[in-house]
Parts: structure tokens; sequence; C-alpha cells
């Protein structure tokens, strides 16, 4: 039948797992100082280990009908946590968001029957090496691109930001949108072979998104609107590693998603450090918050120069070997919109830091910021720097990944 | 002898005098460990760049180098840190697209094993521009120069004379050199538009270190120009012109690290390097006078001083050997190059009067002290290279280094002699002298007449030396569009993109944003007409059965009625 309860475990699920358990404990211990002074934390604690639950399920699932149900369990989770705070104008954001993820699962989940009735089966194993038609490929990509907010699906993520801040983190950095990275590379890149026009198209559709949303980011005065943008812009970066699908690019593709989810984690930590110290989330009302939280500024530059890609951090060189591989794949226009985005990302970050850090206090800061809050941060900015420093383990750890995969 | 160690042996050399100025010039500074610490790993992370030879490797330590290079400006400024990391961040991307182009190309990551690309065809002459782009960016070009003269007015002279005064160049006329000699075999297209972009930005800023009053910043606008002596030499593509710009680089180096240190003297005397505040330093600190006199004649290509010498093999390099197709546009550059090297004897003219020979001004302390004296043997030294470098250029550079780096000897047309000429020109001051004092000229001196008024202050400051350049119809033009900003290529691209951003932002962006929340509440409008339906009446629900039942049979007899 294909039905069955099937988990399997290899390379790529015990990577994927790996990156989200590790940023998702840290996550957790920042809650601890993060959520003291809150209501119903009891709820809190519970949602979040359901979602990284569901997410590990998700990611050892060897049937795609296994795969959709924990698929529609994060995102219920997701939709909870968001709307956490209950707040009336927050309610909305977390109704879009599962809209938007809702309406691209149910798109895919048309998708899965097709290839059900196709091919008889929804087992992986027996699915493995098939080609699929465009159709297909672009019913599971809606549910991808809504996961992963890319465009024409993008614009729940920003919403988003209104969830506690170590929320945002584990859906930027750790689980949810990374759900839709992962799928990309179990389907197209593990299973399911698709043609090079349709993954063509898809490229330009994510350099767009990428472009787009870096450009936005300029724009937002919203600290946490400009990270979500910010990840929507990154994101694009790995997949369009997972789309050229040689075996450095997917290599560099894997690696983009360590980095950037130790970075990303980094610095929607420090922005909720920020938002819960001085009540606001406008760029325009706050700054020169570098003397009353200098452990935190040190921090947000060591995580922020490793989005950037800027060498020895971790970035440099999963957005170099990503640029390499696409220039050897013969996508050179691309690589150098690539770099392009990767300009407008120095801008912006440097715009939020400067906005946040420096220039004068207009803020009163309130407090002091809890030890599991501040030693959380500084992990996540000393491991981008030490992932560049001794990047031959990580590197060795991609490269046993992707050896299974692509082609 | 190759050329990285030629480039180690002498970033250690310059670094180190800097580093020793420092011990004394940031004595009272807060925080100087992190100084020290920052300048050492600067120098660590430059040698490894220079020695090593993969191409990976290459970049991160020169990326690292940026990441130090925003710390050091940190220190004091965040604001110019910001602005550094943004416009010389800009130029490692370029450098990291160049780099990624060359080792798709070459199938190779290991410079040693390079066979040097043709840049006939579109993919290698982006590699090559991208990475000669990277390059000029990192030792400041124009257009791309604002943070060097930012960072003049914030931080210390030390830091001035390490960063952007020396080591910045050396690291990116090491890459223009690498691109040249290692990567690529370089079309004259193409290296025309490198010695376009030498040739403007030593005439461009040349006229803006003209009207600057202040040492420091002067001094920046001349590590700008001076970059353009070095690209024009590389670019011209001539051994000769190679071997110049190479050695322009060097001498750069020493002069302008001397000049920044001597300013830096005259900050620790008064306490400014403001030139209308500062006045008569000649006779309180004639240490810091000689050298700085000695590095500006230097700098202004004087002979028999060393920048005359890379200056004069520069010049070599740029005569065409037969009228090729670019042989004109050499000669403008030239001719370019020569006017700069005027210009710069003049700005340099305007500092010695005003900081030595003039009137002391009202501001100025009664007994400004001389440099301590670990900051005087730091400019000492400096300036006896220059000297050195000038007279003994055959055998000190030219013979153990560059025979050995091009591999060929230097067969130089009209070379310039400099030991020969030294001496001619020793003896002819000395007979000069001889002459003065056996003559027993007979001089005099007196009060100015002025007819009983008196006079209160005619003291005349050199900053005001060259205003009238300003009223030029041409330059008028250009400083106009140099103080809006027009002229700097990075803020143009930064407003480009700004300009895209509002485009994306609202064109796509907020639209795609609309039309998801339209969707997203158009499901609440379509609920609550349903929910509007279930009203909880019993009538109601038998009415909706009623109907739904009519509908079925209705559907069944149809269903009959073809069969």
């Amino acid at each position: 039948m294909g039905f069955e309860f099937l988990f399997r475990v290899d390379n790529l699920a015990i990577f994927m797992a790996c990156v989200s358990g590790a940023v998702s404990i840290l996550i957790y211990i920042y809650s601890i100082g993060y959520m003291s002074p809150y209501k119903n934390k009891v709820e809190f604690f519970a949602l979040m280990s359901l979602f990284v639950a569901s997410m590990m399920g998700l990611i050892f699932s060897n049937n795609l009908l296994l795969m959709y149900v924990f698929w529609e369990l994060t995102a219920f989770c997701s939709f909870r946590l968001i709307g956490f705070y209950r707040k009336e104008s927050d309610l909305w954001y977390a109704d879009k968001a599962f809209l938007v993820t809702f309406f691209g699962a149910s798109i895919m989940l048309a998708g899965i029957i097709l290839i059900y009735i196709n091919y008889g089966t929804l087992n992986f194993d027996l699915l493995r090496g098939t080609q699929v038609n465009n159709l297909i490929f672009a019913l599971m990509l809606a549910g991808i691109f809504s996961k992963s907010a890319q465009l024409p699906l993008s614009s729940w993520l920003p919403d988003a930001g209104v969830a506690p801040s170590p929320v945002t983190a584990l859906l930027h950095a750790a689980v949810l949108v990374k759900i839709g990275v992962y799928a990309y590379a179990r389907f197209f890149s593990d299973v399911f072979i698709v043609s090079r026009g349709a993954s063509v198209f898809v490229l330009g559709l994510v350099i767009v998104s990428s472009l787009v949303a870096a450009l936005s980011a300029l724009r937002e005065n919203n600290i946490k609107k400009i990270l979500a943008y910010s990840t929507i812009s990154q994101l694009a970066y790995i997949f369009v590693g997972l789309i050229i699908n040689t075996r450095p690019a997917i290599s560099a593709a894997l690696l983009y998603i360590l980095v950037h989810s130790i970075a990303k984690a980094g610095l929607f930590l420090i922005a909720g450090i920020v938002e819960q110290k001085t009540h606001t989330k406008d760029l325009n009302s706050m700054g020169g918050l570098l003397q009353i939280m200098p452990v935190a500024a040190v921090s947000f530059l060591l995580c922020a120069f490793a989005i950037i890609g800027l060498p020895p951090f971790g970035g440099f060189f999963s957005k170099f070997f990503l640029i390499i591989a696409a220039a050897d794949a013969g996508y050179n226009f691309a690589s150098a919109m690539l770099i392009f985005t990767a300009v407008i990302t120095l801008l912006y970050l440097l715009r939020l830091f400067n906005g946040i850090f420096l220039g004068e206090v207009k803020t009163k800061a309130s407090g002091s910021v809890a030890i599991t809050m501040n030693s959380v941060v500084f992990i996540c900015g000393v491991l981008s720097l030490l992932i560049g420093l001794f990047i031959r383990y990580p590197l060795n750890f991609v490269n046993s990944v992707s050896a299974i995969l692509g082609r | 002898m190759n050329i990285a160690l030629f480039f180690t042996i002498f970033t250690w050399a310059i670094g180190g005098l800097v580093i020793l100025y420092s011990f004394s010039f940031l004595k009272n500074k807060r925080n100087k460990l992190l100084y020290f610490a920052l300048y050492t790993l600067t120098l660590i992370l430059a040698t490894a760049a220079f020695n090593t030879n993969d191409l990976v490797q290459f970049l991160v330590y020169w990326g690292s180098l940026l990441i130090l290079l925003y710390a050091v400006l940190a220190l004091d400024s965040f604001k110019t840190a910001s602005k550094a990391l943004i416009i010389v961040g800009i130029g490692d991307f370029c450098l990291l697209l160049g780099v990624a182009f060359l080792i798709v190309k070459a199938k190779t990551t290991s410079m040693a094993d390079f066979i040097p690309l043709d840049t006939g065809n579109f993919i290698n002459a982006a590699a090559f521009m991208l990475i000669a782009l990277g390059a000029m960016i990192k030792a400041g070009i124009f257009g791309f120069h604002e943070w060097i003269t930012d960072a003049s007015q914030a931080t210390p002279a030390t830091t001035m004379a390490f960063l952007p005064g020396s080591l910045d160049k050396l690291l990116g006329i090491y890459l223009l050199l690498r691109a040249y000699l290692n990567f690529f075999t370089v079309r004259e297209s193409l290296s025309v538009i490198i010695m376009a972009i030498g040739a403007f930005t030593i005439i461009l800023t040349v006229f803006m270190a003209l009207i600057q009053h202040d040492l420091k910043k002067l001094l920046a606008f001349h590590a700008v120009s001076q970059v353009g002596y070095m690209v024009l030499g590389i670019a011209s593509g001539t051994l000769i012109g190679i071997a110049g710009g190479l050695f322009h680089m060097l001498n750069n180096a020493i002069y302008k690290t001397a000049l920044f240190l001597n300013a830096g003297n005259i900050e620790h005397g008064t306490g400014t390097t403001e030139l209308s505040k500062i006045g008569n330093l000649g006779k309180s600190m004639p240490v810091t006078f000689v050298c700085t006199l000695i590095s500006a004649l230097a700098i202004s290509g004087i002979p028999p001083f060393n920048g005359f010498f890379s200056k004069w093999m520069i010049y070599q390099g740029l005569i065409p050997d037969k009228a090729g197709a670019f042989g004109t546009f050499k000669i403008i550059f030239l001719i370019m190059a020569m006017f700069g090297s005027a210009l710069t004897l003049a700005s340099f003219i305007k500092v010695i009067y005003s900081a030595f020979l003039s009137s002391k001004p009202a501001e100025q302390a009664q007994d400004v002290q001389e440099a301590p004296y670990l900051m005087r043997f730091a400019v000492i030294i400096l300036s006896g290279l220059c000297i050195l470098f000038g007279v003994f250029a055959y055998p000190m550079i030219i013979k153990p280094f560059f025979v050995n780096i091009f591999s060929s000897e230097m067969t130089l047309t009209g070379l310039w002699k400099p030991d020969i000429a030294t001496g001619l020109i020793l003896l002819a001051l000395a007979i000069g002298c001889l002459i003065y004092a056996l003559s027993r000229a007979a001089s005099r001196s007196s009060e100015v007449f002025i007819g009983g008024e008196t006079l209160k202050d005619n003291r005349v400051s050199g900053t005001d030396f060259y205003l009238t350049v300003q009223d030029i119809g041409f330059l008028k033009f250009l400083y106009k569009k140099a103080d809006a900003g027009k002229l700097d290529f990075y803020k143009t691209l930064i407003s480009f993109i700004n300009a895209a951003s509002y485009v994306f932002y609202y064109g796509i962006d907020r639209l795609m944003n609309f039309i998801t929340n339209a969707a997203g509440k158009s499901v609440f409008v379509i609920s609550a007409f349903l929910k509007s339906l279930h009203t909880g009446l019993l009538d109601r629900y038998v009415a909706w059965l009623l109907l739904g039942f009519i509908v079925i049979i209705g559907v069944l007899f149809k269903c009959l009625n073809c069969m």
C-alpha cells in the first residue's frame, strides 16, 4: 500500500536532526530566562517540545503521507506559538501564517495524491529515482515555498515576528523554514528527478525572492522584520545550492543550513534581549545599547559577519563554495546576483547594528540581562566563528551527506 | 628570493616601526593593548596572505584583514568603521566573485600551478576586472576613498600610517601584481581601463588634497592619489612599468608612513594637525621638520629621493615602444601623472610653509616640545630609507629583489644614475656654499616701514595658498561635485541600491503582502457567510434537508432518464 508507519535514518536526516536539535536546545536554555515574566509557561514549553518533536518526525519519515502529517503538526504548533501573547492584532498574524502554510500544504497534498495515482506508492525507498513531471514538481513546490517563505508565499514570515523571540528564533533558525529546505533536498535531490528546464525556472524565482527580500530589509524599521527578510533572502541561497544539485552545490547548501541556523538563531535571540529591555521593536526609537549590553553587541557582530559571509566566519565558506558551485555549473549570472545580494546583506545588517547599538541612547533600558540569555547568544556568536576556523570538520560532515545525494 | 618574501620583509619592517612608534604615541590611550593586539594580528594575517599558495586560503586571510580593519577603526569611531566595512566589503565581494570565476576556469586553487588565462572571452575578462577592482578598492582608488579621508579625522596617526598608509597598499598592489603576472595575460583594451582609473585617481584626488587645511586629511588624499601611480605602472604591462609600480608601492609605504608619523609628532607636540593653528615648528621640532621635508620631497618625486626613481620607472613604462592602438592614451596618462606630481609638490610646499616656516599663531602653546625619543627614531629611520632607496635603488632593491621576481635583468632606456647624480648635486651645493662664503656677500635686514602705524597680526597662514584654484572654471565644477558627493562612486551605488529597494519593496513585497492579506481575509468572509447559515433553528435545518433531498432526487431521476 505504501502507507506504512516507516522511519528511516540516513546521513541527510542525521545532519538535519543534529542542526535542528542543537539549535533548539540553545533556544530552550534561552527561553528559561526569557519566558520567566510571562504566564502560560507550561503551554509554551509543551508546544515548543511538540514543535521540535514533529520536526524530528518529519526528518526521519520514510513515507510521503507520514511526512505530510508531521508537516501539518508543525503548522499547528507555529500557529499557536505565534499567537502566544493572545493579543487581538497578533492573532491575525498567527492565522495568516497558518492559512498560507496550510494553503501551500494542501496544494502539496494534491501532488502527493498524484504521485500515489501515478506510481502506486508513497514509500521513498520505492519511489527513489523516478522522474516526476512538471505538474507534480509545481504542486510539491507550493508546499515547500509556503513553508520556507519564498516568493510569492513569503509575506507571512515577516509578520510572524509578533511571536515571543525564542519562538521566532525557532521558526527562523531551527525548525519551520528549514522544513521547506529539507523537504526540497529530500524530494528533489534524493528521491525524485526533475527536468532541468523546470529547475532553472525555480532558480530564477528564488534569486528574485532573495533580492526582493534583501532590498525590503533595507526599507523596514522593525528589527524582527528586518531579520525575517534576511531569513527569506538567505534561504534562497540554500535553495540555489539544492536546485543546482551537483555534489559541491549540495555540500555548500547544507553548510549554509548549519551556519545560517546558528547565526540567525543568535540574531533573533539578541533581538529578543533588545526588545525585552527597551520595550520596542522600532529601529528609529532605539540606539546606544553598546554600553548597556556589550555581550549582546559583540555576539550580534559575530553572527552578522557569519550571515554576511565574511571570512573567517563559517558563512564565508558556505557562500564561497556555493558561488563556485554555481559558476562551475554554468550559472554565472546567478552567482553574480548572489554576490550583489550579499552586498545588500552587508548594508542592512550593518544598518541594523548601527541602529540598535550605536548612536545616542533613546530608550531607557531596564534591568540586567539574564545569564542564560547572554550566554546563549554569546555561544551562538562564538560557534559562528568556530565553524569558520575549523571548517574542515563541518565540511567533512556535509560532504558525507552530499555523497549520497546529488548527481 | 621571491615576491612573497619581498612583501613580507617590508611589511614587517614598516609595521614594526609603526608599532615601535605606537609604544610612545599611544601611551596614554585607555585601550592601548587592543591597538597593539590588533596591529600585530593584522601583520600576521597579512604575512599569511602574502605567503600562501592557495587562492581560497588567500581569500580567507584577505577577508579576515577586513574584519581587523573594522575592529581597528571601531576602536575610535564606529561610523568610520562601518563606512570602511561597506566600501572595502564591496571590493571583497567583487574579488570573491572574480576568484570564483577564476578557479572554475583554471580548475585549480594552487597559485603555483596557474597557467595565465587569456582575457579574450567575457568570463575571463569579467574575472580579471572583478579581481582588479577588489585589489584597487583595497588599495584605495578614487570613488572608493571616502573612508580613508574620514578615518584621517577619527583615528590616531599610527592607525592611518599602518593601514591605509602602507599595509592596504601592499595588499592591494600584491593582488594586482598577481593578477597581471600569474593569473591572466591581460589584453591592452582592459589594461587601458585600469590605467585610466589610475590616472584619474592621481589627478582628481591631488586636486582635492590641494585645498585641504588639515594635515592628516591632506595626507589621506595623497594616500589615495599615490595609488594611481602604482596602478598606472602595473597596468602599463611593460616589465619596467610593473617593476616601477611595485617599487613605487614600497616607496610610498615608506614615505607615507613617515609623513603620517610626522603628523603624529606634530599632533603630539601641539595637540592639533589643523594647519592654520600651527606654525613655526621648524625651530622647536627640528627633527620632525627635516624628516617631513625629506618625505615630502620624496612623495613629490624630487630627485634623488626614492619617489623620483620609481616614478621615473613608471613613466618609462608608459612611453609606448611602438605606435600601438592605445599609444595616445598612454601619453595622455603620462602627462596626467606628471602634472599630478607637480601638484603634489605644490600641496607639500603649503604644508612645509604652514607648519614649519610661518610665524607662530596665537593659539599655539609657547613651548612646543620635540617628539619623544622612540617617535623620532621611527621617522628618522623612514626618512633615511627615503634617501637610501633613492640613491642606491639599483644595488639595494632592483638587483637583489626585482631581477629575481621578474627573472630578467632590468635594462632601462635612459637609466637614471642616482648615485652619480646625487654626487653631482651635493658637489653643486658645496660649490654654491663655498662661493657664497668666499664672496662675503653683504646682507642687511631692517624693519618694515609702515608709516608709524602699529600692525597687530600680519601672520600669513599657508592654508589659503590655493584658494584661488577653487575658482577656475573646470575645477570649480569639480569641487562643487565633490562637495555634493557626486564624484563618489560608492555613494552612487548606495543611492542606486536605495532607489531599487523602494521599487522592489513597494512594487513586489508590499504588493504580495496585500494580495496574501486579501486572500486570507476572504477566508474569514466566506466562513462568516457559512456561519450565518447556522442559526440553530430546527425549521431552518429541516428546510435545508428537504432542499438537499430534492436536489438528490432530481439528479437521480436525470440519471435514470439517461440510461
